[in-house]
């Protein structure tokens, strides 16, 4: 599929996901999650009316969103496109997230997958090892999933670094910074 | 009470070892940060949050503007070094930074960077000691519908200028005031999406949020591309601006401050506009016009002191009526939210030797900036050259620390990387960030003030235009809201020229 195409292709994906979940905050989410007393004077006033609002606003920009993707010009270029390019031809450093190098290994939608399990961990982690062992892991996996060029300075910084979080908040702002059941720092 | 007596009361609060300490360490941290390519001010501010709950109020508040105002002076250096702006607001910096360093003067560059951003900084400051206090006591007689008025037009300037496409930014907004409904309702005290969790029962942590949004998808995108962010670094080269250079620059470093007051005075434009906008006018006014984007210092002045001026000027409606005036300052909000003080002009009131002693604060910091900043220039290769691999990890540990801090809670925890990955997908789908944030704090306050003035009036919606000042709001945010269509439809025909080309 020709790069415009799939960009036009994603802007309608986006507006319909737009709209679908504006939908669900009017026809769901508000009616089952949204608390209104029954004494409340004027619509405007009640704890749904914001909510309500918001949620038909999302629609409409949503339906925007896609009727402006249907009416641009099939070959249209966006400026970031041509900015891209100009830089490309001008060497600059940095381009588009989405070009693909292979040089570490792994794809990188594993890489994101396996950064957000070390993410759900650590929240689970904390209050099991404490937060200081849990930041030490967590960082040396990520330093695993980079496949980090710089080894030892990985290693050390993963060691100091939440060792020392752990002085100022624990000893200087007085932060209850979990121990976790196993080993307690002073 | 006289100036010279808040001059007076403020300045015990400020004079002090603990406050000279602070914005030192902000401006420090701030151009270390604003240096790093794939740092942002913006991220170093976020991050820096935490550590000021511990301070301090003035103190803490300090340490933050320090960041900001050392961030933005930061981006110049890696802007000017490898072609790669440090911040957004740097990137007008690079038209001529760069090929200045190419010729071998990346010193003077760097200088001339230094000198014109602290003079536009200087001109910030002085401009916001002049009007906040005059604009404070004209919103003095503002009551809930004047506020809805003026939240919703700054709100339709944010929304429409953080992104290249407006539609996508006013979709992020959206979203971040449907997300600041959550908790219990403001006049009933009922539940608003809450489900049944008490952790919710408060609203999001803005803090979760804030860093959610702005430092993990960062960390997101360097794991999905690790390589990135990688330059060449030039040699310092010529090193000395002589008097006679910045004697030749200062017209348009004057210009540049006052093109940064003036935007930065309005809530949303931002330094980046501001920076481009200096640079083009420079270019418009000088003898040497033909020299600009090909290593022109006059360049480098222009741009510094537009994205600079606009420093102190983003706190004039932040101060004065408690509206942020860009993404920055609306963390700074938050600071001041933690500390429990309020900015708006109730505070001009309440609390005026925290206003001045931010003020002379403010005025330390521009001196500071300059000491700090020359040393920077000649470490810039150890700033640099912060390998990514890790620096963000290091990110991600301080983004726990820092976000779990503020209520001792890991639910805090879990928000942040669920905003996180929310970001990320926005990211990813060209959706800016910053409009989702200043509407996540502004929507809270715009309901506030909108359900206020409805039980004013019993539900009457002409309460919304009951004097000149609701009028001079609607009529802005009608103009702000044809000028954007008039922008989209003028971008929609320069992509069409541009097809054509």
């Amino acid at each position: 599929m020709p790069d415009n195409d799939m960009g036009r292709f994603k802007d309608i994906g986006l507006g319909a996901g737009a709209v679908l979940f504006g939908l669900f905050i009017v026809v769901f989410a508000v009616p089952n999650y949204v608390s209104s007393p029954s004494n409340v004077q004027a619509m405007v006033l009640a704890p749904t009316f914001w909510p309500t609002i918001l949620g038909w606003i999302t629609v409409l920009l949503g339906v925007i969103f896609m009727a402006t993707s249907f009416i641009r010009p099939r070959f249209a270029v966006s400026e970031e496109d041509v900015s891209q390019q100009r830089n490309a031809a001008a060497g600059a450093v940095g381009g588009s997230d989405d070009a693909e190098v292979g040089q570490t290994g792994a794809a990188p939608w594993l890489r994101i997958l396996a950064l957000g399990v070390v993410m759900a961990g650590l929240v689970y982690a904390i209050p099991l090892v404490g937060m200081v062992w849990a930041s030490m892991i967590a960082f040396g996996l990520m330093a695993i999933i980079v496949r980090t060029p710089e080894p030892v300075s990985s290693v050390l910084v993963a060691i100091l670094l939440p060792l020392a979080l752990y002085a100022f908040f624990s000893h200087v702002a007085g932060v209850a910074v979990p121990q976790g059941e196993f080993i307690t720092l002073p | 009470m006289s100036i010279i007596d808040n001059v007076a009361a403020a300045l015990p609060l400020v004079a002090n070892l603990e406050s000279f300490m602070a914005l030192f360490a902000g401006i420090v941290i701030g151009v270390v940060a604003g240096a790093i390519p794939g740092m942002s001010a913006t991220m170093a501010v976020a991050l820096t949050l935490p550590f000021t709950f511990a301070l301090q109020p003035i103190t803490g508040i300090l340490l933050l503007l320090g960041v900001y105002k050392g961030g933005i002076f930061g981006g110049s250096i890696p802007a000017i070094l490898i072609k790669t702006p440090g911040t957004p607001a740097s990137s007008a910096t690079v038209l001529d930074g760069y090929p200045m360093a190419e010729n071998g003067q990346a010193g003077k560059a760097l200088g001339m960077a230094l000198y014109a951003s602290c003079t536009a900084d200087m001109m910030s400051n002085l401009a916001l000691i002049l009007f906040a206090g005059w604009l404070a006591s004209f919103a003095l007689s503002f009551g809930p519908p004047e506020f809805f008025t003026l939240i919703l037009f700054s709100l339709s300037i944010i929304a429409g200028v953080s992104g290249e496409s407006l539609i996508k930014g006013l979709l992020s907004a959206v979203l971040g005031l449907l997300l600041a409904t959550v908790g219990l309702d403001l006049v009933y005290g009922t539940n608003r999406f809450n489900f049944g969790d008490p952790n919710l029962m408060g609203g999001l942590n803005f803090i979760a949020v804030l860093i959610g949004l702005f430092a993990i998808p960062e960390i997101l995108a360097y794991a999905w591309k690790p390589e990135n962010g990688k330059g060449t670094v030039r040699e310092l080269g010529e090193q000395h601006v002589t008097w006679a250079e910045y004697r030749r620059c200062l017209p348009s470093i004057v210009r540049g401050g006052f093109i940064g007051v003036i935007l930065g005075s309005i809530p949303g434009i931002g330094a980046a506009p501001s920076a481009f906008l200096s640079y083009s006018e420079a270019r418009r006014k000088s003898p040497n016009k033909d020299n600009f984007g090909k290593g022109e210092i006059e360049g480098v002045a222009a741009s510094e002191a537009g994205n600079n001026g606009v420093c102190g000027a983003t706190l004039i409606p932040l101060l004065a009526l408690g509206v942020p005036g860009d993404v920055i300052t609306a963390i700074v909000i938050g600071a001041f939210m933690i500390h429990g003080l309020q900015p708006g002009p109730m505070m001009f009131i309440q609390n005026t030797n925290i206003i001045y002693a931010l003020f002379l604060g403010l005025i330390i910091s521009s001196v500071l900036l300059l000491l700090v900043g020359s040393v920077a220039i000649r470490l810039f290769r150890y700033i640099v050259h912060v390998p990514r691999s890790v620096l963000l990890p290091g990110v991600l540990i301080l983004c726990v620390f820092g976000c779990y801090a503020v209520n001792n809670n890991v639910f805090d925890v879990m928000v942040m990387f669920i905003m996180g990955w929310i970001g990320y997908f926005m990211m990813r789908a060209g959706m800016p960030a910053a409009p989702f944030l200043i509407a996540f704090i502004l929507g809270p306050l715009l309901e506030d003030n909108f359900r206020q003035a409805m039980l004013m009036s019993n539900g009457q919606a002409q309460i919304l235009f009951r004097s000149p000042i609701t009028w001079f709001f609607w009529g802005l945010t009608a103009l702000t809201i044809g000028a954007l269509i008039r922008s989209a439809l003028k971008q929609d025909k320069r992509m069409a020229l541009l097809r054509d080309s």
